[in-house]
């Protein structure tokens, strides 16, 4: 039993840190950078694509069986869609501004490379339970990926954090963060520390076992 | 008796990165001192901490870093002082810094040093300035001091708050725009002092005729072509400058010749269309930063021909 | 007068006034030292066998060493005297060289020579034996046995012999000496040469640099059929034999071929004298001029004898005027840094070059700035900066798939770089690593 516990936090936090889906497997990279504006649009943004591979991945897991090998794709796909379906009138109706600020993004979840990439390596491999727990645990680890450059972004774009002034008014806002290429030069900084990072661990870890 | 054993060659020219980049300052001189003599002390001053913050940052990082100290090459004095000819004198005096923090750091340093940055430094850093505080980059001075001492059409504006100085021009004559009497950025303004830094620059061969005289050349052409005035389409703006400092920089343009009059031309051709139809009025950074992108595909496509090369036959 | 020339290129002499002022307006003068030490493998191809012992008696030109292989060369004694020593010693080569030590009775009484009676209307094989009895080989630095390079294969032929008188290295003024003092000698060797190989022309090319040797050779020429006089552009590497033949004849060697695939021969024109001398007079190749410059206190073209030690023959100039830090058999360019000072001369050696220890200080080396400066000099129209990215990688095929392997090794592209980065060694290196990995395919 423990051992179980054990392995299902091991697939949680996996999906947080060893395989953070933003900063190890750069995969979702097109809302990574297009909806990043703000820190609210990256926790929104999470939130709904971290429902959506939850969601995805229970019923992937539970019909898993059923589905022939062929056409597994299309139907994975069918179901993903369903739950964006849902969030998006979900979200319409209880969170326009929301909505509103991420646009177009909200239905291109379907296409979103990790929800597709976990249905595919894990859900259709792995029980229900787990397959939840790794849904849970990706869909944090995007989320506060997307957070942490949202924060960035906001925060020296426009001298805001959620919208409250948090640098003081003799701030003057770099604009170029809150523009497109400020999306890729704050992701590629981050992922550049966040490897480099990774790899002193790496060795310091060789030396430990070697020693 | 000790003898040193090693392949030849045994002799070397006398160039080195340290004196073209010594090269390369010595002819920016007269365009440097025409700007500060043009806009007065405080022009002076944006180019100091240009100049100062950049080999600063490149001495921390390297340090920082433990890597191989190289500020002695003078290449980041180079960008430094290309970065601030390309600001207005009366930008904040933070903006030079952080402009050389991106052009040093980010795109220089980040990409493995000297060498392997993939665009122009000063010019990208140039252009985030420009994105980030696009009201600070567009308002250009006055003139304080004008050669001659006559008086420009401009007089009694106090400063001309435009993307560039393009668009109130008109009632400028060409003597004006050749001697500098012109608002704009420090550097680009006295045209005059940018070509006795080319003909500098060339009588050194530190660089080639090619991407320059392609680059006006094609501005030139193509004004004409769209019906503008194509003298007074180099002489405004930063063409000039571009061409003769920016779009040489042997890093980020082709390695052959052939390569090189491809890059100018393009390079003029997106200019003239920038100005022409797009959002921008000027568009030397931009034709030149996309031009830099592009450089290592049209490497692949102009080789020399090789010495008795015999063709593979099936 | 519009100059021949190639494309590519550098001008170590104009810009660095690595100048042959030193030596060139200086008469040839003959030296010769008390011992010779005789190297036995400097040419290309198995060292040659020794045929003499320890206590011999030798006269001058007996045969010493026999030839061994096809492109082998005999050795001869360059002295009269006694054999004092047969025995390695470190050269040029990795490897210690065989050499022989003769001890000179100061009499140069030469062996019973052979004169050829009427080179005119002798056959080629008679010549080519003549010359591969004299011991020659190519006397501007590549050491190939003469012999060999003029018996063309079947099928093969030759219209235009060229004889190399560019002399492009910095510091070396020997060909030039020897083109200004022995102009006939030079014409005669050619059109034995020509003879040799069936050839109908033959063009002594020599660099605009060197008006007296124009002046000399031109008047020597002159009443000679079917022989002409080019004078070409001063630039590095005018003296390659690829560059020579595509700057005269406007050919250009196949990638992996030989001049003799565009109908052509090259000799240098101390190889044209020293086959003259061994076809007329029936001389083995025992003596040669060489330039003695740098730091000696009185820079001059010596006639040495082949096995003269270099300490000898710089204390014939007046020794060294500065400590030395490096000492080169050749110029500047090409030359090889000899590991001491006790190395005998070769017959390929025409120059040494005492470098005082800052000129042999190596520069320090620094990221490539991709200033395309080494394109543009490349003789053969390689990009020595993409060559050495991939071989610094290990790349070696690619580097092979960027034709590393036509690279003529000449330096103009190390000469040249600003950020002194070492092109030339990383592509010798990675030649003979392909040249290791082919022979053992």
């Amino acid at each position: 039993m423990s051992k179980n516990d054990n392995n299902l936090r091991g697939v949680f936090i996996n999906g947080i840190f060893n395989e953070n889906p933003t900063f190890r497997l750069v995969l979702g990279t097109c809302p990574t950078l297009a909806v990043t504006t703000s820190a609210m649009n990256g926790i929104g943004m999470g939130a709904a694509a971290t429902f959506v591979l939850i969601g995805s991945n229970v019923v992937i897991s539970l019909i898993r069986s059923f589905i022939p090998n062929k056409v597994r794709i299309p139907a994975f796909i069918v179901v993903i869609c369903t739950f964006v379906t849902m969030v998006q009138m979900l979200m319409q109706a209880y969170l326009p501004a929301l909505y509103d600020s991420l646009g177009i993004f909200i239905p291109l979840i379907v296409v979103n490379c990790i929800i597709l990439a976990r249905a595919e390596a894990f859900a259709a491999k792995n029980n229900v339970i787990r397959s939840a727990a790794d849904g849970l645990g990706m869909g944090l680890g995007f989320t506060l990926s997307i957070t942490l450059i949202g924060i960035i972004r906001e925060l020296f774009g426009t001298g805001m954090l959620f919208g409250n002034q948090l640098l003081g008014s003799g701030y003057e806002p770099m604009l170029l963060l809150v523009l497109a290429p400020g999306g890729f030069i704050v992701y590629g900084l981050l992922l550049g520390i966040i490897n480099a990072i990774g790899e002193r661990r790496k060795k310091n870890n060789k030396g430990v076992t070697s020693a | 008796m000790k003898l040193r054993v090693s392949h030849g060659p045994h002799l070397f020219a006398r160039e080195t990165t340290q004196t073209l980049m010594l090269d390369v300052i010595i002819a920016l001189m007269p365009t440097t001192l025409a700007g500060i003599y043009i806009f007065g002390t405080r022009a002076a001053l944006v180019i100091a901490i240009s100049v100062i913050s950049s080999v600063l940052f490149e001495l921390i990082w390297q340090k920082l870093m433990k890597k191989r100290v190289t500020i002695t090459d003078l290449s980041a004095v180079v960008t430094g002082l290309l970065l601030g000819l390309n600001l207005p004198c009366n930008v904040p005096l933070w903006m030079p810094v952080i402009g050389s923090a991106v052009a040093i750091l980010l795109v220089k340093q980040l990409f493995g040093g000297i060498g392997h940055n993939f665009m122009n430094p000063a010019l990208f850093a140039r252009a985030v300035l420009l994105a980030s505080w696009p009201l600070h980059m567009t308002t250009y001075n006055l003139p304080q001091r004008l050669f001659f001492g006559s008086e420009t059409a401009l007089s009694g504006v106090d400063t001309v708050a435009s993307a560039t100085p393009l668009l109130s021009i008109g009632k400028l004559t060409n003597t004006d725009l050749l001697i500098g009497n012109i608002p704009g950025s420090i550097g680009e303004v006295c045209k005059v002092a940018i070509i006795i830094g080319f003909i500098y620059l060339m009588l050194t061969k530190t660089i080639t005729w090619h991407v320059p005289v392609t680059f006006v050349g094609t501005v030139i052409i193509m004004s004409y072509l769209i019906g503008v005035d194509g003298i007074r389409a180099v002489l405004t703006g930063g063409v000039l400058f571009g061409a003769v400092f920016m779009a040489t920089d042997y890093v980020t343009n082709p390695m052959y010749r052939l390569g090189q009059c491809i890059f100018g031309v393009m390079c003029g051709i997106i200019v003239v269309v920038i100005r022409k139809y797009g959002g921008y009025p000027e568009g030397v950074t931009y034709a030149i930063l996309f031009m830099n992108c592009v450089s290592p595909l049209i490497d692949r496509y102009s080789k020399k021909k090789i010495y008795g090369e015999v063709k593979k036959s099936v | 007068m519009s100059l021949f020339t190639f494309r590519g290129g550098v001008h170590p002499l104009k810009e660095r006034g690595a100048g042959k002022d030193a030596t060139c307006s200086k008469a040839i003068r003959e030296f010769v030292p008390e011992v010779v030490y005789i190297p036995l493998d400097t040419h290309i191809g198995s060292a040659s066998t020794p045929c003499v012992k320890k206590g011999d008696t030798v006269l001058m030109g007996q045969k010493i060493a026999d030839a061994v292989g096809g492109i082998g060369i005999s050795v001869h004694a360059s002295v009269s005297g006694t054999v004092k020593e047969v025995g390695n010693m470190q050269m040029l080569r990795s490897m210690p060289s065989p050499y022989i030590a003769i001890e000179n009775d100061g009499n140069d009484t030469w062996v019973e020579l052979k004169p050829m009676q009427n080179y005119e209307n002798a056959s080629k094989e008679e010549i080519i034996s003549a010359i591969k009895e004299a011991g020659i080989c190519g006397m501007g630095g590549a050491s190939f046995p003469t012999h060999a390079k003029l018996n063309l294969p079947e099928g093969k032929t030759v219209d235009t012999v060229l004889v190399n008188g560019a002399e492009c290295e910095t510091f070396l003024t020997a060909d030039d000496r020897l083109m200004v003092e022995e102009p006939e000698g030079i014409v005669k060797g050619l059109l034995i040469a020509m003879r040799a190989v069936d050839a109908k022309k033959g063009i002594i090319c020599i660099e605009d640099n060197k008006p007296k040797a124009i002046e000399a050779i031109k008047k020597a020429v002159s009443g000679v059929q079917n022989m002409e006089v080019a004078v070409l552009k001063t630039k590095y590497p005018q003296g390659g034999e690829k560059q020579l033949i595509d700057a005269v004849l406007k050919r250009q060697v196949p990638s992996g071929g030989l001049p003799m695939d565009v109908h052509a021969v090259v000799i240098n024109v101390g190889t044209a004298k020293a086959i003259s001398d061994a076809v007329l007079e029936g001389k083995p190749l025992v003596s040669r001029v060489t330039t003695v410059t740098g730091a000696v206190k009185e820079p001059d073209n010596l006639l040495v004898r082949v096995g003269t030690r270099v300490i000898d023959a710089v204390n014939a100039c007046g020794g060294y005027a500065e400590t030395p830090g490096k000492i080169l058999f050749g110029g500047s360019m090409t030359g090889n840094a000899i590991p001491n000072d006790e190395v005998p001369i070769t017959k390929a050696n025409n120059g040494i070059v005492v470098l005082n220890e800052k000129e042999a200080e190596l520069p320090e080396e620094f990221a490539c700035i991709r200033c395309s400066r080494c394109i543009d000099v490349c003789p053969i129209g390689l990009a020595p900066y993409e060559l050495k990215v991939r071989l610094s990688k290990g790349d070696l095929d690619g580097a092979q798939e960027k034709n590393l392997e036509d690279c003529i090794l000449c330096g103009a592209c190390s000469y040249i770089c600003p950020a002194r980065r070492v092109l030339t060694p990383a592509f010798k290196e990675g030649k003979d690593m392909l040249a290791m990995r082919r022979k053992k395919a």
